[in-house]
């Protein structure tokens, strides 16, 4: 298991989204939140499989991952594609190091 | 001096004819809304939007049953107010009809319904396959033997979208990207399981949670126009996607 914590870092990927968002924030709070979840749980799964899965496998998985968090926000008339990839991308941001970092270590 | 009507009856504008008999539906009580609003005072009642709507398409549509004339011809006058009212409604109206709600389709519904189970189903499979780890199952779970199934899910894809897009609609203009990165995870998934021949359960079991969102966030917006849920939130937080989700990475949830 990973020592990182990733409620921290649940928490500061929130906050990038919120940063993101803006005030379309409030509206798409909810689902953003899940989706930032399940991203965040995608990354800790992978590290915790490092020794299970290719780089190809998990590129797979952190890639689909933010393509399902983009869809979910993109189902909001509120946030265009833009504004998604955006926020997807400022989760991301927070989330990726973290694993990468994870991954070697592990 | 011409009146209101007279004025807006030379322009071909026919939103503000009254039924000379009593109106037998809710888009005859629009036009009585309509009726109403001409005259000056009483145009503080709340609008009925959807039954201005549905009138203002029937009027579109050429129903004459809506454009006898009548009442309103004889009590409508010239009145700068009066004037001003009747361009707000002909906006209002004009706006309405450019903007109609879409449609409940119960064979979207239906389509999109049956994909998703179809790709579930196949996930399912695949982890089924990759869990009993026998040459039999390696072979069923590999690629080349499974080509036909992302063949038909890129035809179903294809057949959906063309579906929900072809009524053009300001809430469907995000379904090009919807369905674009729809098509982007099963072209992911695709590459991947052709690159490596196989892939394990420990990868197929969050794909599978992943695609579902995508559907998820489908059938919301169908459903939203049955009126079965809000459309204002997806059920990517349903139960099923949350504890697919808490399966795969039960440490964070008990964190």
């Amino acid at each position: 298991m990973s020592s990182v914590n990733w409620i921290t870092i649940y928490q500061q990927a929130i906050d990038a989204v919120k940063t993101s968002l803006g005030s379309t924030w409030s509206t798409v709070a909810t689902s953003a939140q899940h989706s930032i979840q399940l991203l965040v749980q995608t990354a800790q799964y992978i590290t915790d499989h490092s020794a299970e899965l290719n780089e190809d496998e998990q590129k797979l998985l952190t890639d689909n991952q933010q393509l399902a968090m983009q869809s979910v926000l993109l189902g909001y008339k509120a946030i265009g594609i833009a504004a998604a990839e955006q926020a997807v991308d400022a989760a991301w941001g927070v989330i990726q190091p973290v694993l990468e970092a994870a991954i070697k270590i592990a | 001096m011409c009146s209101a009507y007279q004025y807006y009856w030379e322009q071909k504008v026919s939103y503000f004819l009254l039924p000379r008999r009593k109106p037998p539906n809710r888009a005859d009580s629009a036009v009585i809304l309509i009726h109403r609003s001409t005259k000056i005072k009483k145009f503080s009642a709340p609008v009925n939007i959807c039954a201005l709507e549905k009138c203002l398409q029937l009027c579109q549509g050429g129903n004459k049953h809506f454009i006898s004339g009548g009442d309103m011809l004889r009590n409508t006058h010239s009145n700068p107010y009066n004037y001003a009212v009747l361009c707000f409604i002909s906006l209002a109206a004009l706006l309405l009809s450019s903007c109609a709600a879409p449609q409940y389709d119960s064979i979207t519904d239906a389509q999109i319904s049956s994909l998703q189970k179809e790709v579930d189903s196949q996930m399912v499979q695949f982890i089924t396959l990759s869990r009993q780890n026998d040459q039999d199952s390696i072979k069923k779970g590999s690629y080349s033997q499974n080509i036909e199934f992302y063949n038909k899910v890129e035809t179903d894809l294809t057949s959906l979208e063309l579906r929900i897009e072809a009524v053009p609609d300001l809430s469907t203009s995000v379904f090009p990207e919807l369905f674009a990165k729809m098509r982007k995870g099963v072209e992911n998934i695709r590459q991947a399981h052709q690159k490596n021949g196989n892939l394990p359960d420990i990868v197929w079991t969050p794909l599978r949670t992943q695609l579902n969102s995508g559907f998820a966030v489908m059938l919301t917006y169908e459903l939203s126009l049955k009126g079965v849920s809000s459309p204002s939130k997806p059920t990517t937080t349903s139960t099923a996607t949350v504890t697919a989700a808490a399966k795969n990475a039960p440490a964070l949830a008990n964190q």
